[in-house]
């Protein structure tokens, strides 16, 4: 397993909320030749992820998020997986958070990598392949972010 | 209408199953459940909005049906399609098929036995519903969760590595399929196989050992009888591709054999329910509702008579010595689930040690040479038709799908018919009693076509209404 985990997430038929899986696939892009680096993208966060989780050493989450103004950045480290009430206690398999998967991958494997979620604000989710423009700006940013921390 | 003295209960929606539903619980003037019904309240259309459509886009439509079994649907599709165009598809094309098919059942049923019905079995029925998840599993029983896991992993990366992805991949394709297998995915798939062994034999294991603490769920979860079907091989070995159907009885009687798919209207019977968005399906020798029937895994073995794989084989054999007749309660599904994931990795073995495996001729090239084309299988949850005719220009004229889901739906209705007898008393709503009412539904793993899942407990809604529309009880969860 790669060294480095770096996950896209959203739907990808919902315009801007797949925002996820275009960076993911702009950054397999950039790390094509580079075995340390495995990218992926899926529509939601499940428990199978915990044991690719479990296999890395850094992990980075890509998911658009209506918080934030279209096209703007906001990178935050995941702390400290191993103390705390599990927060995955959600009814749902299908849609667990970046940080319930941490907590999930420490109590299921007995590790959890360091992790850093990459959200960029988004607001169109009509029906659609393709990006809003400051969405679609948005992408070179976070490659050149992960690139640097990678 | 209704009769003025009997009442009604609803459990809106059922959780922990592929899709949404309710159960309504029918009592009579002296409390005591009169009857039973599992109400499909989705609406999905496939059928109709895939008119006009280019037959070879049929395929890739189907398996939008569900993000849980489109294997299957793929398979399904893919078939009915090679007789569209009237090839037949070349055997290391049909063997390729089959390890994706098999891949699916395993990921399936781990989620299935491991993710929805684990819960019940590890934490107890009548334990807190605010923990009574995977992740509850997970504290009480780590190795089980993570066993999970895994298992489900294994089937998603064949998946995966014969199809480009997890979830709706195309490699299945009208003729065959769309790639060879490499010879690096043939290794990393068979280097997996020995975990997935060891985790089949260690959970059935497991199961066997709790099985007994269930007593009453085993006389009490749709142990009743009732015809059993499913597509076997000609020799009456267990297949998941290809075969003929066959029916047995209660007795373990085969009172059909050797039926062609392809006619399945001769012999299966479409009824549609207005309670219901689910068609309910009977044999048509014994008519409405006589003609009830089960399929999918306790189905397969009950109407089996091998496997065909050494370790699977064993464990078919103490099966059929539970009941001297067929195997009647439904509880056993889970049972039966365990032995079908241990031949679905066993099998997979097999078909990737075969030195055909590895050609480059996996697909036939044709235009349609067919107005008409049945394609059958047997996915995770049952037996499935896909049926379509085209016109001239090979536009889809007519569809129709009989999913296995439906074919249970008769059997679902009386089995919870059967728990809420024995567990619903008067007017009062126990949780135990909704637990129960729910898991039976879970031992069909009814796949209403669905993409949400729980884990554990949705937002539950049950009223309980007289025939004049008073609201008498309620109970919700949060």
């Amino acid at each position: 397993m790669s060294r480095v985990l770096i996950i896209g997430y959203g739907n990808p038929l919902r315009s801007d909320d797949g925002f996820g899986w275009h960076a993911a696939e702009a950054i397999a892009s950039h790390f094509r030749d580079c075995p340390d680096v495995h990218v992926m993208s899926c529509q939601q966060l499940t428990p199978d992820l915990s044991d690719d989780l479990s296999c890395a050493e850094l992990v980075v989450f890509i998911d658009a998020s209506r918080a934030l103004p279209p096209g703007e950045l906001k990178i935050e480290e995941l702390l400290d997986q191993s103390s705390g009430d599990a927060p995955y206690t959600s009814a749902f398999t299908h849609h667990m958070s970046p940080s319930g998967l941490l907590h999930l991958c420490q109590d299921l494997w007995g590790r959890a990598p360091r992790a850093f979620l990459f959200t960029v604000g988004a607001s169109y989710y009509d029906q659609g392949e393709k990006l809003s423009g400051p969405v679609h700006r948005a992408l070179d940013s976070v490659v050149s972010r992960i690139a640097t921390m990678v | 209408m209704a009769d003025p003295a009997t009442k009604t209960i609803v459990l809106d929606p059922v959780t922990r199953i592929e899709g949404h539903s309710k159960i309504t619980l029918q009592l009579d003037e002296h409390g005591r459940v009169q009857d039973a019904r599992f109400h499909v309240t989705q609406f999905r259309g496939f059928e109709k909005f895939c008119e006009g459509r280019p037959f070879y886009e049929m395929p890739s439509l189907m398996a939008r049906i569900c993000g849980i079994c489109p294997v299957s649907h793929l398979i399904a599709s893919a078939k009915a399609c090679d007789q569209l165009l009237a090839v037949r598809i070349p055997p290391p094309a049909e063997k390729l098929r089959r390890i994706f098919g098999l891949a699916q059942v395993v990921q399936s049923h781990a989620l299935s036995f491991f993710h929805l019905s684990s819960p019940d079995l590890v934490l107890g029925l009548d334990s807190d519903p605010a923990t009574r998840n995977i992740f509850g599993v997970l504290g009480k029983h780590p190795e089980l969760a993570r066993n999970g896991i895994e298992l489900r992993k294994f089937g998603q990366q064949i998946i995966e590595r014969l199809g480009g992805k997890r979830i709706h991949p195309a490699w299945i394709v009208p003729g065959g399929v769309s790639e060879p297998l490499t010879v690096q995915n043939r290794d990393a798939i068979l280097a997996a196989v020995p975990a997935a062994l060891t985790i089949a034999e260690r959970t059935l294991d497991w199961f066997k050992s709790i099985r007994e603490k269930f007593r009453d769920e085993i006389t009490t979860f749709g142990n009743f009888p009732s015809l059993f079907m499913a597509i076997v091989k000609k020799d009456g070995g267990l297949t998941f591709y290809d075969g003929a159907v066959s029916i047995v009885n209660a007795a373990g009687d085969r009172v059909a054999d050797g039926l062609d798919p392809a006619k399945y209207a001769d012999f299966i019977g479409e009824k549609v329910e207005p309670s219901s968005y689910l068609k309910s399906t009977y044999y048509k020798p014994q008519g409405y509702p006589d003609g009830i029937y089960r399929v999918g895994p306790l189905a397969r073995m009950n109407v089996a008579d091998r496997c065909g794989t050494t370790r699977a084989d064993q464990e078919l054999a103490e099966f059929h010595e539970l009941q001297r007749t067929a195997v009647l309660s439904s509880f056993h599904y889970h049972y039966a689930r365990l032995i079908e994931v241990m031949y679905c990795v066993e099998r997979m073995e097999q078909l990737l040690t075969d030195p055909e495996i590895l050609s480059k001729h996996v697909r036939a090239f044709a235009r349609p040479n067919s107005f008409e084309g049945v394609g059958a299988c047997e996915a995770p949850r049952g037996t499935l038709f896909h049926h379509y005719k085209i016109d001239e220009q090979g536009l889809i004229k007519w569809v129709n799908l009989l999913i296995a889901t439906g074919h249970n739906s008769l059997a679902m209705n009386r089995s919870i018919l059967q728990v809420a007898k024995h567990f619903v008393m008067g007017d009062r709503l126990t949780e135990g009693m909704l637990n129960r009412v729910e898991a039976v539904i879970r031992t069909y793993d009814p796949c209403l076509s669905c993409s949400t899942h729980a884990a554990g407990e949705m937002a539950l809604h049950i009223e309980l209404i007289s025939a004049d529309g008073q609201l008498l009880d309620e109970m919700k969860r949060p």
